[in-house]
C-alpha cells in the first residue's frame, strides 16, 4: 500500500502530512485519514515531527497563541506538550517538551512573519479536503465564536453608560426636588413670622378676641 | 494598503471591479466617501457605512493582503530582524507615518499618538501581523471577526 503525502506550504515554513486512507470508511485513493507521520520545517531552525496526538497540541498552540497576540495583554501559551512566550524584543519563545523521560525541550526562538506562515500553514491544513483530521473548532478563536467579547464589549460600552446617565438624571432630580422642598418650608415659617411680627394690628385683633 | 502598494487607490477600485461589487462600489469617489467616514479624518463625513459595504472593503482588504503577503511578511521579518534589517520596516513606518499626517486630524491626541514613531510602532506591527494571518480562503471571515472583536 503506498502512503500518500501532502505539503502545505508559506514562504519559510513547510508542513508535510504522510498516511494512508481508511478503506473502512470508505475513502477515497487521493485522502489521508491515518496519519502516519507529519513533519514541521521552518528554514534555519531544527524540524519538528511526532505523534498526531503533538501535531494536534502544535496546532491548538499556534491558533490560540495568536488569539492571545491579538485580543490578550497576557501573550503566554502554555500546555502540557508546548509552551510559546514573547520576549520584551518581540520575539517569540517556544519550548517543546518531548513525552520521554530525560529528554531535554527544544528551544526555537520565532518572529512574527514566521508564526504568520505557521499559521497559514495550518489554515491550508484545514481548509484541506484530502485530509481528514479531527481538528474542528481549533481556529474558533480566530474565525467564529468571538460573541464572548463582542458581548462583553456590548455590556460595557452600550449599556452601562446610559444606565449610568439614567441613574445620575433620576440622582440629580431627587436633589434638586429635596432642596425645592426645603426651601419651600423655609418661606413657610419666615412669612408666618414676618406677619406675626410686622402685623402688630392682627395679633392684637387676635388678643381681642 | 495604500502604505504598502503605491498605487493603493487605483489597486482597491480595480479589485472592487473584479470581485463585482460594482453595485456596492461604483466609482472612486464612493470608495472616497467610504473612507471619509472615519472620524480620525480630516476630511471626515458622518456618514454610516451599510453591511453590504463594511462587507465589500473587508473582501477587498483580504484581497489586497492575499496579494501583498510577501510584502507584508517581508516588513514583519525586518521589524524582527531591525538591528540586522531596519531599511523596510523604516521605509514603511515613515511613509506610513506620512499619510496619516496628510490625511488625518492631527490635533487629535489619538492621531499625535499614531505619528510619533515610538508609540505607535507596536500598533503597526499588530495591523501587519493581523493582515498577515487573513490570507487563507476563510480570511475574509477571520478579518471581519477580528475587526468587529478588537
Amino acid at each position: 500500500m503506498i502512503q500518500k503525502k501532502y505539503t502545505f506550504s508559506q514562504s519559510s515554513v513547510k508542513l508535510v502530512i504522510s498516511g494512508l486512507p481508511d478503506y473502512s470508511n470508505n475513502d477515497k485513493e487521493d485522502i489521508i485519514s491515518i496519519i502516519s507521520s507529519w513533519k514541521l520545517l521552518i528554514v534555519n531552525k531544527p524540524e519538528i515531527e511526532g505523534s498526531l496526538d503533538h501535531l494536534k497540541s502544535v496546532i491548538k498552540a499556534f491558533y490560540d497563541y495568536s488569539y492571545f497576540m491579538l485580543f490578550k495583554n497576557d501573550e503566554t501559551f502554555q500546555s502540557k506538550l508546548i509552551d510559546i512566550k514573547k520576549e520584551s524584543n518581540g520575539i517569540h519563545t517556544i519550548t517543546l517538551k518531548s513525552s520521554k523521560q530525560n529528554t531535554k525541550p527544544l528551544i526555537l526562538t520565532l518572529g512574527n512573519a514566521e508564526i504568520a506562515d505557521i499559521v497559514n500553514c495550518f489554515d491550508q491544513l484545514y481548509i484541506s479536503k484530502n485530509i481528514n483530521l479531527d481538528i474542528v473548532g481549533f481556529e474558533n478563536n480566530l474565525v467564529k465564536n468571538k460573541f464572548n467579547s463582542i458581548s462583553k464589549k456590548l455590556i460595557f460600552n452600550k449599556f452601562i453608560p446610559p444606565l449610568i446617565a439614567i441613574f445620575s438624571v433620576f440622582l440629580s432630580s431627587v436633589l434638586i426636588s429635596s432642596v425645592y422642598k426645603l426651601n419651600d418650608t423655609n418661606e413657610e415659617s419666615i412669612s408666618f413670622l414676618l406677619r406675626n411680627k410686622t402685623s402688630n394690628i392682627n395679633s392684637f385683633v387676635i388678643t381681642m378676641k | 494598503m495604500e502604505t504598502i502598494d503605491l498605487n493603493g487607490n487605483q489597486s482597491i477600485f480595480n479589485l472592487s471591479n473584479k470581485l463585482n461589487l460594482k453595485e456596492v462600489l461604483p466609482n472612486k469617489v464612493y470608495i472616497w466617501k467610504l473612507r471619509c467616514s472615519n472620524p480620525m479624518r480630516k476630511s471626515f463625513t458622518n456618514k454610516r457605512i451599510k453591511l453590504k459595504e463594511f462587507d465589500a472593503l473587508i473582501r477587498i482588504t483580504f484581497e489586497m493582503s492575499k496579494r501583498l503577503y510577501p510584502y507584508i511578511r517581508a516588513i514583519l521579518a525586518s521589524k524582527d530582524n531591525y538591528l540586522t534589517s531596519p531599511v523596510l520596516w523604516d521605509e514603511f513606518q515613515r511613509r506610513y507615518i506620512a499619510l496619516i499626517s496628510e490625511r488625518f486630524n492631527n490635533e487629535s491626541i489619538r492621531v499625535k499618538n499614531l505619528i510619533e514613531p515610538a508609540k505607535s510602532s507596536n500598533f503597526f506591527m499588530e495591523l501587519l501581523f493581523i493582515l498577515a494571518l487573513c490570507i487563507s480562503d476563510n480570511g475574509d471571515l477571520r478579518l471581519k471577526n477580528i475587526l468587529l472583536s478588537l
